[in-house]
Parts: structure tokens; C-alpha cells; sequence
């Protein structure tokens, strides 16, 4: 998955109208809610083969963060 | 009573006939815009003249169970032709007696597609923040007596709506934080066009009507519920099975 991809399927998982930038802070996103953490914990498993808790992504700050917990 | 504004738009599935048809002109009548689906374009066109307020009441034909993975995407398609959605009631159906001599996989995979997997991919859709107006938003399943008390044939019927019910309850959890409300109507026998062909098919008419000591449901009975349970006068109901039966005992 590229980054352009990663950036696409997150806005997806967001339910989000807008585009996301690696900046950007989670908790700045008015989308960001547990559910949203339990969908991307259920995403990163799916196509990352990673097991991400609940406190995991919760530490992360930005979207680039997640990116570079997929490895991309 | 309930009232809402034109800009509150509800999708009500299976509008061509009994409850969902019922629901539809009650919330188009009591100020409400409509999105009426169901399978049968003419029928949906006879709903059209007999709303009295029809530039707020616009038909979308559409089969639920031909494809219930491309629901969510449909949702999205209607968003962007009418707005944002404000409620989702779900009246589309079938009830199919079986008794597990006759039951087989095939069988069971197309009532579950129509009573189990399209409400579930409807409210993925719903639930999309695109897709709802957030607070004050609700979705509204009529399930089945069925659902807590079948009866002999109603294993996959009742098994169907029985998911839907504790699915419904899942939902209501998961949506709550954005105030999302979600709930499930359970009726028993409502005199539709549906249930009166399955009376007639089963010569069950006059056996039926004695068990219901309030007499058998008119869809009247339902959809004033269906209408309030839409409605911000419930704004503290979610993850609830009402049943109405007409005080059915046994």
C-alpha cells in the first residue's frame, strides 16, 4: 500500500469528507473517536498483519505516525 | 403527536407496501421528506399520488438483497442526491414458513440476505458520518415477534430477526457516542398484503385471530410507533425491542 493509498483508506475508516495530511494531529480530528480507533485496530490487522491495542494507537500523534507503524 | 421539519429526510425501506408504506405517508404527512424504496416501481408510483405532500416524498426503486455490499455506497449515492440523512426505517421483509425438514443452506442464505444481511449493510451505510446528520439521528428495524417468540416453522425467519435484534443492540452501543439512536419494533400478526397471503396459504385465519386478545395489528398500530421512535420526542430510547402483539399470551 502506498502512502497516497494509506492516506485514502484512512479517510475512509475516518468517515471523513476532507483529505488528510501526514501532519495532521489525531486528536485534532473532529472524527476521532473510539470507534474510529477500533476500526483502524481492525484495518492494521487486516491489511498490515499487525496487532495494534487500544493504548497503541491512542499514543500515536500525527497521521504520519500511523504510517509508520504500517511500515510504509 | 410528532412533527418533522422538511429538511429532516428519512429513508423508509419497503414503502410499496403494509408498515413500510404505512410509515412513509404518517412521516411525509406529519412534515417530513421521504425516500421511498422498494422493488415495484409502479407500486412506489401509487404511494407518490396517495401522499398529500408528494415534493417531499421521492421513490428509489431498488432490490435490498440483490447485492447488500453495495448497500452502503447506495446510501452514499442518496446522500448526495437528497443530503444528509436524518433517519433510516426499515420495513423491507420476508417470511417464509419452514419447518426444519424443509430447510436447506440455499434457502436459508436468501431469507437471511433479505431479513438479516441488507438491514446490516443499510446501517454500516446509515451509520457512515457522510452519509447521517449525527446527534439526534436514528435507525428503526421492524424485526418480528418472531424475533423472542417463534413459532413451529419459524426457525429461519425467527433466527434472521432475532440477529437483527441483537445486532441492533450492538449498534446502539457503538453509535451512542455520536447520538445516534438505534432500535427494533416487533410486531406480531399486522393484517399487510404479506401477512394476509400467509394467512390464506396456511388457512390459519380464524386460529390466529384467537390468540390475539386485542385482535389481530393494522399498520396503523406500528407505524405511529415507528413514527415516534423517528422523532426527537425519543431522544432517550436506544437499543430497545418493543413488542406489540395485542396482549398475545402462549
Amino acid at each position: 500500500m502506498t502512502r497516497a493509498e494509506f492516506l485514502n483508506e484512512l479517510k475512509d475508516i475516518l468517515q471523513r469528507d476532507d483529505s488528510l495530511e501526514p501532519e495532521m494531529v489525531l486528536k485534532d480530528l473532529e472524527e476521532w473517536d473510539s470507534l474510529s480507533i477500533m476500526a483502524l485496530a481492525g484495518f492494521f490487522d487486516q491489511h498490515f498483519s499487525k496487532i495494534l491495542h487500544f493504548t497503541d494507537i491512542e499514543s500515536f500523534i500525527t497521521v504520519e505516525d500511523l504510517m509508520i507503524a504500517a511500515g510504509i | 403527536m410528532f412533527h418533522f421539519r422538511p429538511d429532516e429526510i428519512f429513508l423508509v425501506t419497503g414503502a410499496s407496501s403494509g408498515i413500510g408504506k404505512g410509515t412513509a405517508l404518517l412521516i411525509n404527512q406529519a412534515g417530513a421528506t421521504v425516500i421511498a424504496t422498494g422493488r415495484d416501481n409502479s407500486r412506489l408510483a401509487a404511494l407518490q399520488e396517495q401522499s398529500a405532500e408528494s415534493n417531499r416524498l421521492h421513490c428509489e426503486v431498488k432490490d435490498l438483497a440483490e447485492n447488500p455490499d453495495s448497500l452502503p455506497n447506495w446510501l452514499m449515492d442518496l446522500k448526495k442526491k437528497f443530503g444528509k440523512l436524518k433517519g433510516l426505517i426499515h420495513c423491507a421483509g420476508l417470511t417464509r414458513t419452514e419447518p426444519l425438514s424443509l430447510t436447506n443452506y440455499t434457502g436459508a442464505v436468501s431469507l437471511f440476505s433479505i431479513d438479516y444481511f441488507a438491514p446490516l449493510l443499510l446501517a454500516k451505510g446509515f451509520a457512515d458520518r457522510r452519509v447521517n446528520t449525527g446527534e439526534g439521528a436514528s435507525m428503526t428495524f421492524i424485526a418480528s415477534l418472531a424475533s423472542v417468540r417463534p413459532d413451529k416453522g419459524q426457525g429461519l425467519y425467527g433466527g434472521a430477526k432475532a440477529a437483527l435484534v441483537n445486532t441492533m443492540q450492538v449498534m446502539a452501543k457503538e453509535l451512542a457516542g455520536r447520538r445516534i439512536r438505534v432500535n427494533c419494533l416487533s410486531p406480531g400478526l399486522v393484517m399487510t398484503p404479506m401477512a394476509e397471503q400467509y394467512i390464506q396459504d396456511y388457512n390459519l385465519g380464524e386460529k390466529q385471530k384467537e390468540r390475539y386478545p386485542l385482535g389481530l395489528g393494522r399498520v396503523a398500530d406500528v407505524s405511529a410507533l415507528a413514527a415516534f421512535m423517528a422523532s426527537d420526542q425519543a431522544r432517550w430510547i436506544t437499543g430497545q425491542n418493543y413488542i406489540l402483539d395485542g396482549g398475545l399470551i402462549g
